[in-house]
């Protein structure tokens, strides 16, 4: 009799950690559920603002975001890389004109 | 990740100073391009000028011979009048100036005309007469052309004249001094009526003070020569010309003289020795600060002379007998206030400048002394002094000044042709090197371009990235809703106490089955018994020990296991009977497991 008690109190316990389960569940459920409305939201963002292609799927969005951010920080790079050296460039010149000018 | 953000100061300093010296050689350029532009316009001016040096030179020394000739031209007339006016009989002769130029100075020589091209020194072998009558002509010309204050003291001008010409002398002086507008106090020994004068008298009265007084007034309808001058013009013009009154009290024989001038001509008339040239010392003391004790008269301690001049000044000189500060010169105002002071051994500057009768280069022109009447004729003067007072080369030095400006201007001009085509083509080679600076300064503006956008794009690029990195990150996350969308968490799990006691009942009679088919497997290795080895007599008496013992075991077994064979039977027929009813009761599913139980007969072994 003493073990089916026992029997008994791991069953309610299991209910009750069933009921936990299930409660935590709901929770995740919800916070998912945000998540993927604020990924819609951003996704949206992404086609309208930045890439200015309304019919692309959720992962040729992703995709398309990161061509599109290897693409302005490679032209970034090389404008900066082409701009610093045209600054050189300026610099030398007026360099030249000046010494032209003393002679 | 790219970041050149560290690099982006480095650069905008960089480029700060690329635009600086963009703009230095911009402003440089327009420097040039108006220094250029200069010299182009001081070129053709100097090119300009240049072609007119010739004329202009020509023109110059025109005016300079001309302008000579037009001062000399006046003043040789006007004294040649004078002498023929005074002296008919020298009508043929006439006055000339000599003008020449001795190491770059002009000088002037006086000489009569006498015939065609014959002249005479004016001074030898000449009469008195002319003389006395250049000399005082001289005199007026000279203070006219200067800025003294317009008054003449002449002492006996007409001592050399011969008496015949006195009358037509005292005309001529007359006319000039009111023409030429220089008041004139003279004293005659001649007849003073011949002088159309104010003429005051010097007089004793019953006491013995010697006074003065005016006996006649200017004769305004005397004068018949009104050519040029309107008589009531003249007379207010004349007005403040020189000296309007004189007071000098206890100066030599003179103890109260107070007279009120002409502007034009007076006459100091008197008996002789009544102080007529105690009255010219007087005014020489006061312009020349020529003052002594014996100048005091008898029994006073000290001598005053007063001269009143325009806007109701004094002019006051005390000198006293005694004391350290003798002389006291004092400029006394309308109201009496005294305004300035002086008691130094000089005429002290304000009375200088007030009265204005001052010596050029030492030569007084206005108070002509009795005992000098040779005046700017004399040996005593030289060539160059003579023009330099009669101020003839003036005009002619302001024009030799415009001539050699001129050649300045003139050499200026040719070395601005020479050095300006120089400068100017050095600046056209400047000009075109600073010319890529345009260029320079629209790739300048790209870059600023570039440099403004920098950050905006920088932003972009973070505001992507962002993106990004949260949408990979969601993408993570949303991976976990196919799971938890799969994952079922099983309903709550009813509880009744009887099943569990009818399942523990069943666990028992499993357990009890489980037993007792564990012992009839046992029973079924009765068979694998081994049988004790026969005994023979080669056994030894251990080994039958042994054997025996071991037979007797078998024995024992053999008899326990028909025991437990017999129980064993029994039991199961019960508990089959119970497991069949069991089974039927649940269903023939077992309740752990979910299986449905099936059971064998195998030989008499029942599994579960």
């Amino acid at each position: 009799m003493s073990q089916d008690n026992s029997q008994i109190s791991r069953l309610e316990a299991l209910n009750s950690r069933l009921e936990k389960a299930k409660e935590q569940k709901m929770r995740i459920e919800a916070l998912l559920e945000q998540v993927e409305r604020r990924n819609r939201e951003q996704i949206d963002i992404a086609k309208r603002d930045y890439l200015n292609n309304p019919d692309l799927s959720d992962e040729e969005v992703l995709q398309a975001l990161r061509a599109e951010l290897s693409r302005i920080s490679k032209e970034n790079e090389e404008k900066l890389s082409q701009y610093e050296s045209e600054i050189s460039n300026i610099e030398a010149r007026i360099s030249e004109i000046n010494k032209n000018l003393n002679i | 990740m790219f970041n050149p953000e560290n690099n982006m100061e480095l650069l905008k300093n960089k480029h700060f100073q690329n635009g600086k010296d963009i703009q230095k050689a911009k402003a440089q350029r327009e420097f040039l391009v108006e220094r250029e532009s200069t010299i182009i316009s001081n070129i053709l001016k100097a090119k300009q000028r240049l072609e007119m040096k010739d004329i202009i030179k020509e023109q110059l020394d025109i005016l300079q011979n001309k302008t000579q000739e037009k001062s000399i031209g006046l003043f040789t007339k006007l004294l040649t009048n004078m002498v023929h006016d005074v002296m008919p009989k020298n009508k043929e002769q006439e006055v000339h100036f000599n003008l020449s130029t001795k190491r770059g100075k002009p000088n002037l020589d006086i000489m009569m005309k006498v015939g065609n091209n014959e002249y005479e020194d004016v001074n030898s072998g000449r009469g008195g007469s002319l003389t006395n009558v250049i000399s005082t002509g001289l005199r007026y010309v000279t203070l006219s052309r200067t800025k003294n204050r317009r008054f003449m003291l002449l002492d006996e001008p007409d001592c050399w004249l011969e008496d015949a010409a006195v009358p037509r002398f005292a005309r001529v002086v007359s006319d000039i001094s009111r023409k030429v507008g220089i008041q004139t106090i003279a004293i005659s020994h001649k007849n003073p009526e011949f002088y159309n004068s104010r003429m005051i008298e010097l007089y004793r009265d019953n006491s013995g003070t010697v006074k003065a007084r005016v006996i006649q007034e200017t004769k305004e309808d005397e004068y018949i020569d009104t050519d040029e001058y309107e008589e009531i013009n003249r007379t207010s013009l004349m007005e403040d010309v020189g000296i309007k009154r004189i007071k000098i009290q206890n100066y030599m024989s003179l103890n109260d003289i107070d007279i009120e001038l002409s502007p034009t001509m007076n006459m100091i008339v008197g008996e002789n020795d009544i102080g007529k040239s105690a009255f010219f010392s007087a005014i020489r003391s006061f312009v020349e600060n020529d003052c002594n004790e014996g100048m005091i008269q008898h029994g006073k301690d000290m001598f005053t002379i007063e001269m009143e001049i325009e806007d109701g000044i004094v002019l006051k000189l005390d000198h006293k007998r005694k004391g350290q500060k003798k002389t006291t010169y004092q400029m006394i105002m309308p109201d009496g206030e005294t305004i300035s002071e002086d008691n130094g051994r000089d005429v002290p500057d304000f009375i200088a400048d007030a009265l204005a009768i001052r010596s050029i280069d030492g030569i007084n022109i206005q108070l002509a002394h009795q005992k000098a009447p040779v005046f700017m004729i004399g040996p005593d003067i030289t060539s160059s002094k003579r023009a330099e007072l009669l101020s003839l080369g003036r005009e002619s030095d302001y024009i030799q000044r415009m001539i050699n400006i001129y050649n300045k201007e003139v050499k200026e001009d040719s070395l601005v042709l020479k050095n300006g085509q120089k400068e100017l083509e050095e600046i056209r080679v400047k000009i075109e090197s600073l010319e890529p600076i345009f260029n320079l300064e629209k790739r300048y503006l790209e870059v600023d371009k570039f440099i403004n956008s920098f950050f905006e794009r920088k932003h972009f690029q973070d505001r992507i990235s962002k993106t990004l990195d949260e949408l990979e990150k969601n993408s993570e996350i949303l991976k976990n809703k196919k799971a938890s969308n799969e994952l079922r968490v099983p309903s709550k799990i009813d509880i009744d106490p009887n099943s569990f006691y009818r399942v523990n009942e069943i666990i028992k009679l499993g357990t009890g089955i489980r037993d007792n088919l564990s012992s009839i497997n046992k029973i079924k290795t009765i068979r694998d018994i081994p049988i004790p080895q026969k005994i023979t007599i080669n056994t030894s008496i251990d080994e039958r020990k042994k054997l025996i013992e071991e037979i007797e075991e078998t024995q024992t077994r053999v008899k326990n296991g028909k025991d437990k064979y017999k129980d064993s039977v029994k039991l199961l027929e019960n508990i089959s009977s119970e497991q069949e009813s069991f089974i039927k009761e649940i269903g023939g599913v077992c309740p752990l497991c979910q299986n449905q139980i099936k059971h064998e007969h195998n030989n008499g072994e029942n599994n579960e």
